[in-house]
């Protein structure tokens, strides 16, 4: 039989990838020259699952490098190879070399074999030239195979003297604290269907006499006689006591692919004195990163299998365990525990996000047909009636309700995009010569997912730029009477139905004359216009706008801040600045929490209803004539708080009839897009609801100044104004 | 499971068989394919089935064997422990390292008959 394994190829991959995470998070962490014994055990465990899961899909390059890795944080792991900054590096690179194998890998790309020797090299020679005590080696036996044995007692095997090699450390027989070559009795009892399903024992136990020497007794008991046996059923059974391996995983580890078609159970003969370390570790790798295919179920059965190990270690077991019947017996119950417990630490379920979409959808149109409802129960009179408003006024509680758990569901905490500026910020500091103190605070703020992934970007230019920018080399803040070590601090908070981060540093803060002195010599800002704060630190937000005197290869990769506000503009967000002279600048983020609802405010232009977002109304008025003035060329305008601001008739831009074209006779909706305010004319305000947002892109088609659509509770379809886009095509209609 | 016959007392079948010529049809061995897989274990045991009650030396021939598996030891295995229960002989010849080192990883040697000369079985290389 034949398993495809390319579908567990993308489980995989994912995998890998969320465990390259935590193995790097834990790298950073760990403190050089006194690591943390536990730290380097959630690297080693991260890398030994990688080159699990990668040899086993055959992907050799990856598995070999990993092995490599595993190997040198083994010695870390056993305290034979200290942890130094020069060590760290390597692990970190190990980490980005893993990476870009695997994604060469999944998109069937060739892997940089040359980056990935170099790499190995030095990983290997690290480990050459600290290992320079031996490995207590046990002498092979050797391969013959005595054919004559005692009838009675149990077959002793010599392993393959090629097998065993000291480069391989779980498979090299060590000590223990004690003293003691760990023992360990497999009872394998198969059930009958483990042949046809394309398992063999032999090749476990070969694959066990590997590890280590092997004993076998085998249990013929169910064995049938010739006649009655179909020989695709596996009778047999076996009593298996290994000699060797450290830890329990590589044994349960070739046992893997009959998971569910054989009962196992892997006790420890001689456990160890130091009392915890085993059982901790092996707990441990339990609630650690699955490396192969099915995580949820590995981890459960992982889990379930710890707890059965460790109940039958630590049950006074006797040397010789004449009948495996009882063992199992025993084992039972633990084994419900630790399925039970492992639901209560991690009891998620990994659902693809197509299938939450789906799910958001049909809640959408819910809200929709709720609406409806509820404005035909407004019309209805009637004995029932009341009651009828009544149980709406419910559904549409627990329509609310439902929403906001499905809204939940897309919820991640922000740490997702938080975790990779750690490394980030370390590298750069290092390239850089200076000294940052990167402070992350509000990290497990939820945001839904597609918001998350667009603002990465965003946040990487600005904590870049803060770095590369805004700290000043440690002896020029010294000499300012700062502290060496500059501070960027990261921080995301909910604010009112909205996400705030921030990006702010302690640093130089904008130079408010280089950036006009810039803005001038490009002819942006006239020789004589004088600019508040806030519009001089808006220039930086123009295309191609930088004050970098020269670049440098931090600031000169990734997007410009032309880009950021751009990518916060599409999320339905607003950025801000805040800059201090000498004491450090500071970027404030608003976003929306979803892309998917919007709180809006419905506004009459003749028969159509438009939706103004909220986030980006300021206020509403009513005009006064005398307030509207026309300026040549640029249409009116209105003066708001000393400000002029451009009128944008709605009724124009969309070609609707309005129910007057006289500006006191209808409303002006002051609302601002891209740091630009406008006063929008409109009929009427009708009132504010949520809406959720159907994409006109994907059902029509691209409109300027309109960022999708909304179906009314009366069944009509709203448009949802986009007030950058809006501001864009107005100034465009009226320069033309 | 069917009740095995009890083994017979008759001493002169137990002892080692000799390596003569076969004389009649039924004293041919049976001869192993290279590739003793599971895909051909039902077809091991269909032939095995009709030599497990001869009375008289049956002879395996195991020196093709390149390769062996659980599912097919098993068979031979529960061939052998019937004709050692009914008091038969069994005869191994040409037994490559392969069956040796699998029989021994999975504690088959007896069950075989590799390992117990007094019970009728006798091996040669």
């Amino acid at each position: 039989m034949t398993l495809d394994l390319t579908q567990f190829h993308g489980v995989f991959f994912e995998e890998s990838f969320e465990a390259l995470d935590s193995m790097e998070s834990a790298l950073l962490k760990l403190d050089v020259g006194a690591p943390d014994a536990e730290r380097i055990n959630t690297i080693f465990r991260v890398a030994h699952s990688i080159k699990g899961g990668s040899a086993t899909f055959g992907f050799t390059a990856i598995a070999s490098f990993t092995h490599s890795l595993e190997t040198m944080l083994d010695e870390m792991r056993s305290g034979r190879m200290h942890v130094t900054q020069p060590i760290s590096n390597i692990l970190l690179k190990s980490v980005d070399v893993m990476r870009a194998m695997l994604r060469a890998v999944q998109n069937n790309q060739p892997i940089d074999a040359q980056s990935v020797a170099d790499l190995q090299f030095d990983l290997e020679l690290a480990i050459a030239q600290k290992d320079a005590a031996p490995s207590a080696s046990t002498s092979a036996p050797a391969a013959a195979v005595a054919i004559a044995q005692p009838s009675a007692a149990p077959v002793a095997v010599a392993q393959h003297a090629a097998v065993s090699t000291a480069s391989s450390p779980a498979a090299a027989p060590g000590l223990t604290t004690t003293g003691e070559v760990p023992r360990w009795e497999i009872s394998f009892k198969p059930h009958q269907e483990l042949l046809a399903r394309g398992n063999d024992p032999l090749r476990m136990l070969r694959e066990l006499a590997a590890l280590g020497k092997v004993t076998t007794r085998a249990m013929l008991d169910s064995l049938p006689s010739l006649d009655e046996l179909d020989s695709r059923s596996c009778y047999l059974s076996w009593t298996i006591e290994v000699e060797g391996p450290q830890d329990e995983q590589p044994v349960r580890e070739i046992f893997d692919w009959a998971e569910g078609d054989c009962d196992l159970t892997v006790t420890r003969l001689n456990p160890p004195v130091a009392t915890g370390v085993e059982t901790s570790t092996g707990l441990e790798a339990a609630a650690g990163v699955a490396h192969a295919p099915n995580a949820a179920t590995e981890l459960a059965s992982a889990a379930a299998q710890e707890a059965t190990a460790s109940a039958s270690a630590t049950a006074p077991s006797a040397a010789a365990t004449p009948a495996a019947q009882p063992a199992v017996k025993e084992a039972a119950p633990a084994k419900q525990e630790g399925l039970g417990s492992n639901v209560g630490d991690s009891g998620s379920i990994r659902v693809s996000v197509e299938k939450i979409d789906e799910l958001m959808n049909t809640v959408g149109e819910l809200v929709i047909t709720q609406a409806m409802l509820s404005q035909l129960g407004q019309k209805l009179e009637g004995p029932d009636a009341e009651q009828f408003r009544s149980s709406l006024a419910n559904l549409e509680r627990n329509m609310r309700g439902l929403q906001e758990s499905v809204m939940r569901v897309r919820m991640l905490p922000i740490s997702f995009v938080f975790s990779r500026f750690p490394r980030m910020a370390r590298d750069l500091a290092q390239r850089l010569g200076k000294q940052i103190d990167l402070k992350l605070t509000g990290q497990e703020t939820e945001l839904d997912k597609t918001v998350m992934e667009k603002i990465g970007d965003p946040l990487v230019h600005l904590v870049r730029n803060s770095i590369d920018h805004g700290v000043e080399m440690p002896d020029v803040r010294v000499a300012k009477g700062k502290p060496a070590v500059g501070t960027v601090h990261l921080d995301a908070c909910h604010r009112g139905g909205n996400i705030a981060v921030e990006v702010s540093d302690d640093g130089a803060g904008l130079d408010k004359e280089r950036i006009l002195a810039k803005a001038r010599s490009r002819g942006l800002v006239g020789p004589n216009d004088t600019l508040t704060d806030e519009q001089v630190y808006d220039l930086v937000f123009l295309p191609g706008f930088s004050t970098a005197e020269k670049t440098t290869d931090v600031s000169g990769r990734g997007v410009g801040m032309d880009v950021v506000r751009r990518n916060v503009n599409e999320l339905g967000g607003k950025i801000e600045i805040k800059s201090f002279p000498g004491k450090g600048s500071k970027f404030l983020i608003t976003l929306p929490l979803t892309l998917a609802i919007v709180d809006g405010q419905s506004v009459a232009v003749g028969g159509e209803t438009y939706i103004v977002p909220l986030v980006s109304i300021v206020e509403s008025m009513q005009l006064k004539p005398t307030q509207v003035s026309r300026v040549a060329g640029r249409g009116e305008v209105l003066s708001f708080r000393g400000d002029y601001l451009p009128i944008i008739r709605l009724h124009e831009i969309f070609g609707v009839e309005p129910r007057s074209r006289a500006l006191h006779e209808g409303l002006i909706v002051v609302a601002e897009g891209d740091g630009r305010r406008v006063g929008l004319f409109v009929d009427d305000l009708l009132g504010q609801q949520q809406v959720v947002i159907k994409s006109l892109e994907t059902n029509y088609g691209r409109i300027e100044g309109v960022s999708g659509a909304t179906i009314l509770g009366d069944g009509c379809v709203s448009l949802i104004l986009d007030l950058p886009g809006l501001i864009r095509a107005a100034s465009m209609s009226y320069a033309a | 499971m069917k009740q095995r016959k009890p083994a017979r007392k008759t001493g002169n079948t137990r002892r080692i068989a000799k390596a003569s010529a076969p004389k009649r049809k039924s004293d041919r061995p049976v001869a192993l394919p290279a590739e003793c897989v599971i895909a051909s274990a039902p077809g091991l045991r269909t032939t095995l089935l009709k030599r497990v009650g001869d009375a008289g030396n049956v002879r395996i021939d195991a020196s093709a064997v390149q390769r062996i598996d659980t599912a097919s030891l098993q068979v031979l295995a529960a061939f052998a422990r019937d004709r050692r229960a009914d008091g038969l002989p069994l005869e191994w010849l040409g037994v490559p390292d392969c069956l040796t080192e699998a029989a021994t990883l999975l504690d088959l040697t007896t069950a075989l008959g590799f390992a117990n000369p007094g019970s009728g079985s006798s091996v040669r290389a």
